[in-house]
Formats: C-alpha cells, structure tokens, sequence
C-alpha cells in the first residue's frame, strides 16, 4: 500500500516567486538593455558588467573566503596576454582563449595562494603585492618578446565567422560570460562549499576541527577564482582593443576592491551594486563639470573645473564612508531597505 | 668594480630614504596595527609642499614635515579612529581611500607641472677613490635618515610616551586604565610617520623631481619593513638599506626594468623562509 503524501510537491511560497520573476525581469531588462540605450550609455553598462565579472570572483576570495589579495590586476593581465597569444599567435578563437586564459590563472593563482598557507594578514597581503609586480613584470617581458614595445593589438571580436565587435554584441558576450560567472559563484556560496568558505575565513583552526581541509579549501578558491579574473581579462582587453603591461596598475587591483567594499563583502548582489555605483560615479562627475565646470569670464569655477581630481577625491570618500559607516555596504542597505518593506506589506496583510 | 661600488654607495642612499618611510610604517603598525598605504602620498604631498616653499632645501622641508605631520594627526583623529581592533582590511582601504583624496587635493592645489627644490648641499657630489660618485643629497639622506632612526628608537625606550605608545600598542586598555591616553598616542605615531614621510618626499623632490609620481618610492618602503622585521625600528632603516642596495645593484647589472622586480623578489624571499624579517620578533601576529 502506498500513500500519496502532499509533502513531496514544491512548494513555492510567494516570496520566492517574487524574486523568480524579479530576477527573470533583471535578465530580460540587462538583454534588452543595448536597444534602448545610446552607443555612450552602452559602453558604459558593459564596463560595469565585466566590473562585476572581476569583481564577484574576488568577493569570493575575499569576502567569502577571508583571503585579502592586491592580485587581481595581475590575472586581469595573465587572462590579457594569454589570450593575445592564443588568438593573435595561435589563431584560434575568443572561446579557447578564454579556456586557456582560466587555466593559466587557475594555475598561477595555485601558486600566489600558496604563501596564504603559512602567512596571514599584513605578511599575506604583501606577498600578493610582490606577486603582483613580479607577474606584471612578466607580463612586461612577454610582450616585448612577442608583441613589441606598442603592446598586443587586438582585432574586433569575431567567433566562427559572427561580427561581435559592435557595442551591442560586446556588450551581450560580456553579459553572458558574467552571468556564467555569477551562476558559478552562486552555486557555490549556497553549497556546502560555500559554508566551507566562510568557516575557513570566521577562524581556520575551528574550520580544520570541523574537518574541513582548509589547506585545500584555501588553494582551491585561490585558482578558481583567479581563474575566472583571467578569464574576464581576455574580454576586458578585447574591449579596450589591446593589452599593454602600463595598464595593469596596482589601481586597477584597487578598483576591484572599492567595488566589494562598497557592494558588501561576501555578496553576489554586493558585488553587483558596487560595479554599478563605481562605475556610475565618475561618470556622473564628468556630467555635472561637463555642465556646470565651464570656465566662466576666464575664472575656474571650484572643484568641478578639476573633474579627474574630483573623481579621485570623490571615490577615496566613498571608500573611507563605506569601510567606517556602512561596513556591509549597499547590498545592506538594500536588504534592509527590502526587510522593511517586507514588514509593510505582512503587516498590511495581517490588519 | 667602480660600478659594483657607485651601485652600493647609490643603493644605500636612496635605500635610507626608503627606510625613513619604513620608519613611519613600522610606528604606525607597531601602535594602531594599521598597515599604512598612505605613505607614498604623504611623502609626495611632502615633497610638494617642500617645493612649493622656496625658501631653500632645509626650511621648506622643515616646513613640509610640520604640514604633512599635521595631515596624519588629522588622519588619525578623522577616520583612523574608528578602526582600531577591527582587523587588518578595514585598515589597508581606509589609508587607501586616504592617499586617494591627498592626490586629488594635491592635484588640485599643485598642479601637474613638476616643480623643482633645492638640494640641501650646493656641491651636487663629490669623488671618492676607485672612480666613485657620491651626491651629497644621498650623503645627507643617509645621515638624516640614521639620526631619525636613533632619535625614535631613544625616544621610544626612553620617553613618557614612548613608553606609553609600547603601553597602548601591547595593551591599549590597560594603558588607558594607567593614564595613557591611546587617541593621543595614536595620534602623535601618525604624526611622527607624516613628518618622516614629509622628510624622504622632500630629499627625493630635491634628487628628482617634485611631482605626485614620487609616491611610487614608498612601495619600496613596504620591502623594507618585512626585510627589517615588522616591528623593529632599526630592522627597518637596515632593511631599507638592503632594499636600496640589491635594487640599485639589479638596475646595474640587469637593467632598470629589474629594479622594482628585485626589491619584490627580495621581499618574497623574506615571506617565505623568514617572515619575522631580520630583527622582528617572531611571535608578531597580527591577523
């Protein structure tokens, strides 16, 4: 005799389908978005998808994972030069490349977490510093041997024959490749790796009595998330249409980490509103002295005659308020902006 | 030979000048625990208020190390506060977010135009025998640099706040509980690493350039920090020294662009086989 019990059918409360069709909504306004924005305004939404691209990996490491790492430019320029090779020397296409350019990373990534094995905090931070400008400088003598002292030019972005190099499509493969990023990451922040994650970085000796294998643990989010910062810097150099060592600068490794702290350590969502907020900021600023920092009668009129100035000013406030005021950062204030709603709506439905 | 020996003599100059800034770091992190990664823009900000004084090498840097101490006073009392025990990131990008806003300002207030100072002896250099050169702005970086050295090391053993600085960075309550007053203490420390950043920005203004760019020198300080031992006051100045000397000595026989690669392979080095550096102590943790 069998019984049928109700239990076994889904069960889907309305809050979950809520965000069902908010995120289905998301991705059917993120796909559209290029239709209805200007050449400008795309651009501007494709560097802010590949920010979160290189940004979510790094939250990883670093929120979830307790690893501060000043890395991340250096895989940005390991994905860079490995796909220029692969693409402009091998003649094999963007896909391959990106493969190549992951596994690349995933294995120097293996050995920059090395040291996080026997070094901690500030002695951990400064091997990544120097792993940052040995990598750099590697990259320095690798482009000159094979690219010459102008750096690897890319061509427009084409894949089996299909023009991508128009801002529409650019934008599309970059939103794709950080949608498959964000999946990844997603999945395992809500698997029991992800737990693992977050024991290792809460106390590591507690994490080992769980019988957690943080040695492993840490070496594996190590690769895998450099990895997938290489990956993305095979697109970021096909978007910029070249890799030059110059530009793989210690800021850039910053940018990445302002966009966690300000989006919130250790959150997807984080690193999603954080790309967007850094990368709408200067922009901004470059609008309002665009209107209003003209020169009137000759005489500079403050601080918005002085945009690039402004920006840095502006972006090392935003860093200093979020790290001192808002440590969980937006996607804090974002949750408590929706628990708040939430209550108004249960306590509608409850009077 | 006389190669090998311009190398060494050149390496240690500019290598105090990379350990005046270490000096500032390792008072920094030895009271607060914050690894300062505002140094190079205190010391550029250093050299351009210096070259904006024009009264001379000694009293615009005198001047400078009094604005630029000033400045970190004020950091520390601003934002720096507020982090103390909150562990080592919240730290690093706060001073981040610092050097951040001290570009921009000084930007705006100096301009991109590089501006010259002085030098602090009218004869540029002198020879030595064995066909070498030394600039006397080295030869004065070299000597002020050890004087600073030895007056922080006395008056950190030998002074009422020296003492209490040791105090409040083992044990900031019990400090506090005897009469030391941690905000201060904390705040002098990163006025002393202002003045010391200040001081190398204006000597390295007067061998080059006086211009943002030469913030970039301070990346050299961290090197010699970890090579020096954390927290050692001499360990540092003897670390920079090291730094200057096998930087100095791979742009020599391996070319410039090896320079910054040999001071990062050198610190690697010291990471791997001996963290606690060449005068720390070996029970230094501070996660």
């Amino acid at each position: 005799m069998t019984t049928v019990t109700a239990a076994r059918v889904p069960v889907v409360t309305a809050w979950q389908l809520v965000r069902w069709l908010g995120l289905a909504a998301a991705a059917a306004v993120a796909i559209g978005l290029p239709d209805v924005l200007t050449p400008y305004w795309t651009l501007i939404a494709t560097n802010a998808v590949l920010a979160f691209a290189i940004a979510a990996p790094l939250n990883l490491l670093t929120g979830n994972t307790g690893q501060f790492s000043l890395g991340n430019a250096a895989f940005l320029a390991i994905g860079a030069y490995t796909g220029a090779f692969i693409t402009l020397k091998l003649d094999f296409q963007l896909p391959l490349a990106l493969l190549a350019a992951a596994a690349v990373g995933a294995l120097v990534g293996l050995l920059v977490g090395l040291p996080s094995l026997r070094l901690r905090g500030a002695y951990l931070l400064m091997s990544t510093l120097a792993a940052h400008y040995l990598v750099v400088f590697a990259a320095q003598r690798f482009q000159t041997s094979q690219f010459g002292a102008a750096g690897a030019i890319f061509p427009p972005l084409q894949v089996g024959g299909v023009d991508l190099s128009s801002d529409r499509a650019m934008y599309l493969v970059i939103l794709a490749f950080a949608g498959v990023i964000g999946l990844v990451i997603h999945n395992i922040m809500h698997s029991g790796h992800g737990r693992a994650l977050e024991a290792v970085k809460a106390r590591d000796v507690a994490a080992a009595a769980c019988g957690i294998r943080v040695r492993r643990v840490k070496l594996v989010v190590w690769s895998l998330s450099s990895a997938m910062i290489a990956a993305a810097g095979v697109l970021q150099a096909y978007l910029i249409g070249a890799a030059t060592f110059e530009y793989y600068t210690l800021d850039l490794a910053i940018a990445s980490i302002a966009i966690i702290i300000v989006g919130g350590l250790g959150s997807l969502g984080g690193s999603l509103l954080g790309a967007g907020f850094v990368t709408l900021v200067p922009v901004g600023i470059n609008r309002l002295s665009e209107q209003y920092g003209g020169q009137v009668g000759g005489q500079e009129q403050g601080l918005l005659a002085h945009p690039l100035e402004l920006q840095t000013i502006v972006y090392g406030v935003i860093i200093i308020a979020f790290v001192i005021f808002k440590p969980e950062g937006l996607i804090g204030l974002a949750r408590s902006a929706g628990r708040m709603v939430q209550r108004a709506v249960g306590g509608a439905r409850h009077a | 030979m006389s190669d090998f020996l311009n190398a060494v003599i050149s390496g240690i100059g500019f290598g105090s000048l990379y350990g005046l800034v270490a000096l500032g770091l390792v008072v920094v992190f030895k009271s607060t625990g914050i690894l300062n990664f505002s140094a190079g823009a205190l010391m550029a900000v250093g050299g351009l208020v210096a070259a904006s004084v024009g009264h001379g090498f000694w009293i615009s840097a005198a001047l400078a190390m009094v604005v630029v101490a000033a400045i970190g006073g004020t950091a520390n009392l601003a934002v720096m506060r507020p982090l103390l025990g909150r562990g080592l990131f919240p730290g690093v990008m706060v001073t981040i977010g610092l050097a951040s806003i001290l570009q921009g300002v000084a930007g705006i207030k100096f301009g991109h135009q590089a501006t010259f100072l002085d030098s602090p002896i009218e004869q540029a250099s002198f020879q030595l025998p064995l066909h070498t050169t030394v600039s006397t702005t080295l030869l004065v970086a070299f000597v002020v640099s050890v004087t600073a050295t030895v007056v922080l090391s006395v008056g950190f053993r030998r002074t009422a706040v020296g003492l209490q600085l040791r105090a409040a960075a083992s044990r900031p309550e019990v400090a506090a509980a005897f009469g030391a007053n941690p905000t201060w203490i904390f705040t002098y420390a990163w006025a002393a690493a202002g003045a010391l950043a200040a001081l190398a920005g204006a000597l390295l203004a007067s061998l080059t350039v006086a211009d943002l760019s030469i913030g970039a020198f301070a990346l050299r300080a961290f090197s010699a920090m970890i090579v020096g031992g954390v927290d050692s006051l001499g360990g540092a100045m003897l670390g920079g020294v090291l730094v200057g000397v096998i930087e100095l000595l791979a742009g020599t026989y391996l070319g410039n662009d090896f320079r910054i690669p040999s001071t990062m392979v050198l610190l690697m080095v010291f990471l791997l086989f001996r963290p606690q550096g060449l005068f720390g102590s070996a029970e230094v943790v501070r996660p």
